[in-house]
């Protein structure tokens, strides 16, 4: 009798399956996933916060989910701890330059 | 969720006491042999060479590995390793800040090194929305795990199956997640590809956070990246940097051909072009290749006496003497 055992062991596990990968956002749907307003997206894109290789030059900006991850950044320290813009300008500064030396201390020690 | 602790030595074949040295032969030999490329088994070979790759991680980075080795055997029991606290350490890893944690498998790194030397899972968000109406409500914290990408796959995209187990509602069964991730040709270190919703559970009816899938790059025995472009050794004997030669490199697209042109000295940087990896305008980086000249050892009399004749007529001056 094996039908007790099978039903068991579909209570331990509730297998679900999505397909997913990297994706382009508009900055309308960019803010609404980051929970943000539009202008103040465009605003951190002014300030250079958002890294220039995600806005399209000329065109209308796209981002990806690098973007969404750090806009939701963004929006957690400002809301939960209050950081102000310039703060967060420091914060992302000093951020870019501990993964910028990161990739560098990798490359230096080789394969 | 009982966490397996790993030997790394052990995979690496390499005494506790090995030098840096030691360690990066040790990891080019064996990766050598069970890289997905090459591996007999392809099944096998891959998940070998992922635990390779982990272990080199954590060895081939003194700071890693220093504290890898204060962990120690009873990490787990409130040894050194379980100190709370300190600094780039995750003692009692699976229950920062009251959330229940996850297991994944299938990103190429084991949960151990996740715990212990990952980037940290639960990075930010949770964050009470204004105007949400429920004093209570809080959104779930996104997640962040690390994707062990090849070069390979780097450079020819790739699909991956990732799971994600996490224990059920009140106690119930544990939840076991399965994703179908699209690794794109020409993800970058670093590229986070963001899975909607399935982050932290939220509080009082609030949103779940993402969960966020980072690429790192494996080790490769034979290439380092800087940027899109890949960088490679490539050894040289005295006379075949003095009279040129003929080489053949590796490159991600199979072996190839180069000319060393004759008077070439160490240090030397050889351009292939296009034989990196893939760039954001849609086309590749370059590989460089380093000369690096190695010398015979031991010398075999004739030969010996011929690097005297050339001691005794050569004219060549390669230092400014004081």
């Amino acid at each position: 009798m094996n039908e007790p055992a099978i039903a068991e062991s579909y209570s331990l596990l509730i297998i679900s399956a999505a397909e997913c990968g990297p994706a382009a956002y508009s900055l309308e749907d960019a803010a609404r996933l980051s929970d943000v307003h539009p202008e103040l997206l465009r605003y951190y894109c002014r300030l250079g916060l958002l890294g220039e290789a995600r806005a399209q030059p000329g065109a209308e900006p796209v981002f990806d989910d690098d973007a969404i991850c750090e806009l939701r950044r963004f929006e957690h320290y400002r809301r939960r701890h209050r950081v102000d813009r310039q703060t967060l300008r420091l914060i992302c500064s000093l951020q870019r330059e501990v993964e910028r030396l990161r990739a560098e201390l990798r490359f230096r020690r080789g394969p | 969720m009982a966490i397996k602790f790993q030997d790394y030595y052990e995979t690496l074949g390499v005494d506790r006491t090995a030098s840096p040295d030691d360690i990066k032969q040790a990891f080019r030999k064996l990766a050598r042999v069970y890289h997905p490329d090459v591996a007999k088994n392809k099944v096998t070979g891959e998940a070998k060479f992922k635990e390779i790759n982990e272990a080199y991680e954590v060895l081939g980075d003194p700071d890693k590995r220093s504290r890898y080795d204060e962990l120690g055997p009873d990490w787990q029991a409130g040894g050194a390793g379980a100190a709370a606290g300190e600094p780039g350490r995750r003692g009692a890893p699976r229950q920062r800040g009251g959330e229940p944690d996850f297991e994944f498998g299938g990103t190429g790194f084991s949960d151990f090194f996740e715990s212990f030397f990952g980037r940290g899972r639960e990075g930010f968000g949770g964050g009470a929305r204004p105007g949400d109406g429920a004093a209570f409500a809080r959104e779930g914290p996104d997640v962040e795990a690390d994707l062990l990408v090849t070069l390979e796959e780097a450079l020819r995209g790739s699909r991956r199956t990732i799971t994600l187990r996490r224990p059920g509602e009140d106690g119930g069964a544990d939840r076991v997640d399965t994703y179908h991730v699209r690794i794109p040709a020409g993800v970058r270190e670093g590229q986070r590809i963001r899975l909607a919703g399935q982050g932290g559970k939220g509080q009082g009816g609030a949103a779940a956070g993402d969960l966020y899938l980072r690429a790192r790059f494996a080790r490769h025995p034979d290439f380092t990246v800087q940027a899109a472009d890949l960088h490679c050794d490539l050894e040289l004997a005295p006379w075949e940097a003095v009279l040129g030669v003929q080489a053949l490199i590796p490159t991600l697209d199979g072996a190839t051909s180069l000319r060393v042109p004759p008077g070439t000295a160490a240090g030397s940087q050889l351009r292939l072009r296009g034989l990196g990896l893939p760039r954001a305008d849609h086309g590749r980086g370059d590989l460089y290749a380093t000369v690096r000249i190695l010398t015979p050892e031991p010398v075999p009399a004739e030969e010996r006496a011929l690097w005297e004749q050339i001691a005794r007529i050569s004219t060549f001056k390669p230092r400014k003497e004081p």
